[in-house]
């Protein structure tokens, strides 16, 4: 239907409009995977800070999604947790490696999200964010008590770094322990996180992106016309936590470690910020949201009894203020849109 | 055979019984009405029809096939398609991608196919451009197009229901009150419409206060009162019906349009 939006929309500057927009897809690419690493290769810190940022988008993203069927989802911590120990679990007690892990704690994770959604996405509004809040915290005290399986409190330590990924004996990824790990990591990220727009970005033009926002805005009237309302609001939240548990396996293999905290209510929050503030109306909407306060939050990291103060002051402003998030600031407002993306 | 069937259907909201023991047969291409007082139970019985809510007892039977208890997609893809009494619009897309969008059951590619936008993905929104275009001509919305459907003319939202209930290829389309808030010339318009639909082969139901339209549209006419049958019969019948006088008694002569 993107094509629908493209045959009325057009206007005559439309095909210069798709040059730029490549053309500053591609400058914030070489920045991204070129300038940035190279630049800042011996500031670990720095390093590090983008790489969180780039995954705390990651995750993010999926939340998002959840907003495009009208759900303010404050659960995705839940799930990141689960991918997390999924990943832990897998490569401590099983010795699965972890480019096996990754991609099945997000299925793991993602069985879950179809599991319990199919239950709790019959709520709305704020029923179903104090829902998603409450399996936060579930699921945390789920994996605080789960004996010798997630080792309790100080949860499971010593997981192994990313091992080597080959094929027919070419190396297609080196061991993270043979490679300067910050920088190995960076670029794991950074993959994802590109991958993880490209698909976010796909579904939110394709069909099923009209689907989900004709969800958003009538379930009743959606099932009137044969929209199987249960399947597709199931399928997004599914994606959502598809993402939160690679997200989730991802910190636990840069960090080594995962304890039940590392996910809590205040994170599945601020996932949400990251969003609002980004704007919900823009598939980038999660990434500079999650980008601007992540960095932020570092900055203010001298201040830190003042920190929350600031955060609190800075949301509340943004909600008055800026309620379509950042992105509706600036100019070419085509260029982010979730539909039109293809023009 | 009947392309509808009620039988016995009952519908209780605690002690209140919303429709009581209503059954009645819809002939193929017939404008069938249902008409009564206000909480009569008229739209409880399309929701029930719809399987939007489920009843207490009774069945529905569609093409000789017992649908009532059915999710509502599913009796929609049947082709039994409901429009609501409130208005009721995607208000955040255009008119036109209002009814794209609802065009969804008649699509062949699956969800895979959507997001590779395969060939078939691509024929699927070709078509149902096509189709979306023809409705709107149809229905006389080219003019509002490509308005936002939030910012249109309280005139044209009814349409625009009918013309999203339309996407959905129904044989048997239910109709809540489709000319409410409507002076004498829009509802002569819209009975023209609801005519021409008829005409493509589609069985209406109608449910409607209007009499002035109803006993000039419809071929049979069902009144309703507290959830029960009153009467059945066609226009003229029921204009001259003893029981129909007594459940309208109080109200305006003319209302009746006897
Ligand atoms: N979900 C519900 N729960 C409880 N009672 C209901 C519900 N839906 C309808 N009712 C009651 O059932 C009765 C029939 O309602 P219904 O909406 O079918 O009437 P109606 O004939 O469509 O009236 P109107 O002409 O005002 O639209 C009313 O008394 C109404 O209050
Ligand atoms: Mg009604």
């Amino acid at each position: 239907m993107s094509s629908v939006a493209k045959g009325t929309r057009r206007g005559v500057g439309a095909p210069n409009r798709a040059v730029s927009i490549r053309i500053v897809l591609g400058v914030f690419l070489i920045v991204y995977l070129i300038v940035l690493p190279s630049y800042f290769a011996e500031s670990r810190y720095i390093l590090r800070v983008i790489t969180t940022a780039s995954v705390l988008s990651f995750i993010s993203l999926g939340v998002w999604l959840t907003f495009t069927i009208g759900r303010i989802n404050i659960g995705q911590g839940a799930f990141a947790l689960i991918g997390g120990y999924a990943t832990a679990i897998l490569s401590t007690k099983f010795g699965v490696s972890f480019w096996v892990c990754l991609p099945l704690s997000g299925l793991i994770a993602g069985l879950t999200g179809i599991i319990f959604g199919l239950g709790i996405l019959r709520l709305k509004g704020v029923y179903f964010a104090m829902i998603t809040l409450s399996l936060t915290e579930a699921v945390r005290l789920g994996f605080l008590s789960g004996g010798d399986f997630t080792g309790g409190a100080p949860g499971i330590s010593n997981i192994p770094l990313p091992d080597e990924l080959g094929l027919f004996g070419i190396t297609l990824i080196p061991d993270f322990g043979k490679v300067d790990t910050h920088i190995a990591f960076y670029y794991l990220a950074a993959v994802l996180l590109i991958l993880g727009l490209a698909v976010i970005w796909r579904i939110s033009s394709s069909r099923l992106g009209w689907i989900f926002k004709s969800l958003q805005q009538d379930e009743e009237l959606s099932r009137s016309v044969g929209i199987n309302v249960a399947r597709y609001r199931v399928m997004a939240y599914a994606i959502c936590c598809f993402y939160g548990g690679i997200g989730g396996a991802f910190f636990t293999v840069s960090q080594q470690s995962i304890y039940p905290s590392v996910f809590g209510v205040l994170d599945s929050l601020f996932f949400i910020l990251y969003c609002f503030l980004g704007g919900l109306a823009f598939v980038a909407g999660p990434i500079v949201g999650a980008f601007l306060l992540f960095i932020l939050f570092e900055l203010l990291h001298e201040f830190q009894q003042y920190q929350q103060l600031i955060y609190s002051l800075l949301m509340i402003s943004i909600m008055l203020w800026l309620p379509n998030g950042l992105l509706s600031l600036r100019l070419p407002a085509a260029f982010w849109r979730s539909r039109n993306i293809r023009d | 055979m009947a392309l509808l069937t009620v039988e016995n259907l009952e519908k209780r909201f605690g002690g209140l019984i919303a429709v009581n023991d209503v059954s009645f047969e819809v002939e193929s291409g017939e404008i069938f009405t249902i008409i009564g007082p206000n909480g009569a139970g008229k739209s409880t019985l399309f929701k029930l029809i719809t399987s939007f809510t489920r009843p207490t007892s009774g069945r529905v039977i569609f093409e000789g096939e017992n649908i009532t208890r059915l999710p509502a997609h599913v009796v929609a893809r049947k082709g039994v398609v409901r429009t609501f009494q409130e208005t009721t619009i995607f208000k955040e897309m255009t008119v036109v991608e209002n009814v794209i969008v609802a065009h969804h059951l008649r699509s062949r590619a699956s969800s895979l196919g959507f997001f590779f936008n395969s060939p078939l993905a691509r024929r699927d929104e070709q078509e149902f451009r096509e189709s979306a275009d023809s409705i709107i001509e149809i229905l006389g919305l080219e003019t509002v197009r490509n308005e936002q459907a939030r910012n249109l003319p309280h005139g044209y939202l009814r349409e625009l229901g009918i013309a999203i209930a339309m996407a959905a290829e129904p044989k048997a389309l239910l109709l809540d009150e489709p000319f409410s808030g409507m002076n004498p010339e829009e509802t002569d318009r819209v009975v023209d419409m609801v005519r021409g639909i008829r005409d493509r082969g589609i069985t209406i139901l109608l449910v409607e206060h209007d009499m002035r339209a109803v006993m000039r549209i419809s071929d049979r006419i069902l009144v309703l009162n507290f959830g029960s049958m009153v009467a059945l019969g066609t226009p003229s019948e029921i204009q001259t019906d003893k029981a129909v006088i007594e459940a309208y008694l109080g109200r305006e002569d003319d209302e009746l349009g006897i």
